[in-house]
């Protein structure tokens, strides 16, 4: 499929926000903060809170070595929940939208996900020989899964796929999707 | 939604992470003794002379206090973002030598959702107006049937609801985001 400008527009707008681990850090930044300068400020003024185990943190470090293994294994733990953050920041996500071609590149179309695999369940649902057909998304794959009664299986499962591409050749989405078809017998 | 506040939340978590990457790495390596030991030697506790020293002067404590505060500003503008709503209530048209004109959003934004209604292909329509009163952005929400083509709606978006929308707000860019979702004609 070419590549019409607004594609790149309809692939970030529907981008997910990362809001769920914005959230968290940023109130976990703000707790870490508020604590430490409190606790600090307070003893600063000869009036200690005593929120924090400042005695007993203090008495761990002086005998604690670097090389001990809880040292080793408090960076690796610091070092992997840096790394799962550079991923959720850097790695795109799933987009809550099926961006959809247009014409105009100030127009942004999406299909929401369900719509778009019902609509593709519906249109193998319509395939002479089909009884049901559900149809599910997995990453860039339409699963789709028909019940047929059985007797001609090899030509409907290629009249599904058939009527499956055409009905998502109609939406015209940015990103092409592969269609696997399931038939399950039941006559 | 927003997409400052996306980008924003990205980089926060790509600056925090490559914070924690740093602290974590440095840990490990000294832990390891992958540190020039003359320098940063693994036999020792965490809290050593050069630490202590350190914080004998009372400065240093009030530097660490400064640090959680900062901590704190930029933890709560982080969060105040998460909630920003850049839903517009009105808009101001260019302002002529005699004044300044407001138009409310709602009348617009009934203007065009009516409109996309009126594609055959269109059950029901809605649409708010986002970003900035300079800069604003046309948000639709469709519920199309889903045996119409969806050419017509791409069409009828792009060639009547939006550059109506256009004429009325006197402006050439709108940028125009439809959220569409399918209804089989018998779910009317």
């Amino acid at each position: 499929m070419s590549a019409a400008p607004g594609d790149r527009e309809a692939l970030k707008e529907f981008r997910p926000q990362r809001t769920v681990p914005a959230v968290i850090v940023a109130a976990l930044l703000v707790a870490l903060g508020a604590v430490v300068a409190a606790e600090v400020i307070s003893g600063l003024f000869g009036r200690p809170l005593g929120w924090l185990p400042v005695r007993n943190l203090l008495e761990w470090g002086s005998t604690t070595l670097w090389q001990s293994p809880a040292v080793l294994i408090g960076g690796i733990v610091v070092t992997l929940i840096g790394l799962a953050l550079l991923v959720l920041a850097f790695v795109p996500g799933r987009p809550r939208m099926v961006p959809l071609h247009t014409s105009d590149p100030q127009l942004v179309i999406g299909v929401r996900p369900q719509s778009f695999s019902d609509t593709l369940a519906h249109a193998a649902g319509e395939v002479p020989g089909v009884r049901s057909a559900v149809a599910a998304l997995r990453g860039r794959t339409v699963a789709v899964t028909a019940t047929t009664s059985g007797w001609n299986d090899a030509a409907t499962g290629e009249q599904v796929r058939e009527a499956v591409l055409a009905r998502m050749a109609g939406l015209a989405p940015v990103q092409p999707y592969k269609v696997s078809v399931r038939l399950k017998e039941r006559p | 939604m927003n997409r400052t506040t996306r980008r924003g939340n990205r980089l926060g978590l790509a600056l925090v992470g490559l914070l924690l990457i740093v602290l974590g790495g440095a840990a490990v390596a000294r832990s390891l003794a992958l540190m020039p030991q003359n320098w940063a030697p693994a036999a020792e506790p965490l809290v050593n002379g050069p630490v202590r020293e350190f914080f004998a002067f009372s400065w240093a404590w009030w530097l660490v206090a400064l640090g959680g505060i900062v901590l704190v500003v930029l933890g709560l503008r982080w969060l105040a973002v998460q909630g920003r709503r850049s839903r517009l209530s009105s808009l101001r048209l260019d302002s002529g030598p005699d004044g300044v004109t407001e138009i409310s959003a709602s009348g617009v934004t009934e203007a065009v959702a009516a409109e996309a209604a009126a594609s055959p292909a269109v059950l029901s329509a809605s649409a708010d107006l986002a970003g900035s009163p300079r800069h604003p952005e046309v948000r639709l929400r469709l519920v199309a049937d889903e045996r119409a083509p969806i050419d017509e709606i791409k069409d009828h978006l792009a060639g009547v609801a939006i550059p109506h929308m256009r004429q009325a707000l006197e402006t050439d860019e709108l940028p125009a985001v439809a959220r569409v979702s399918l209804k089989p004609p018998s779910a009317r």
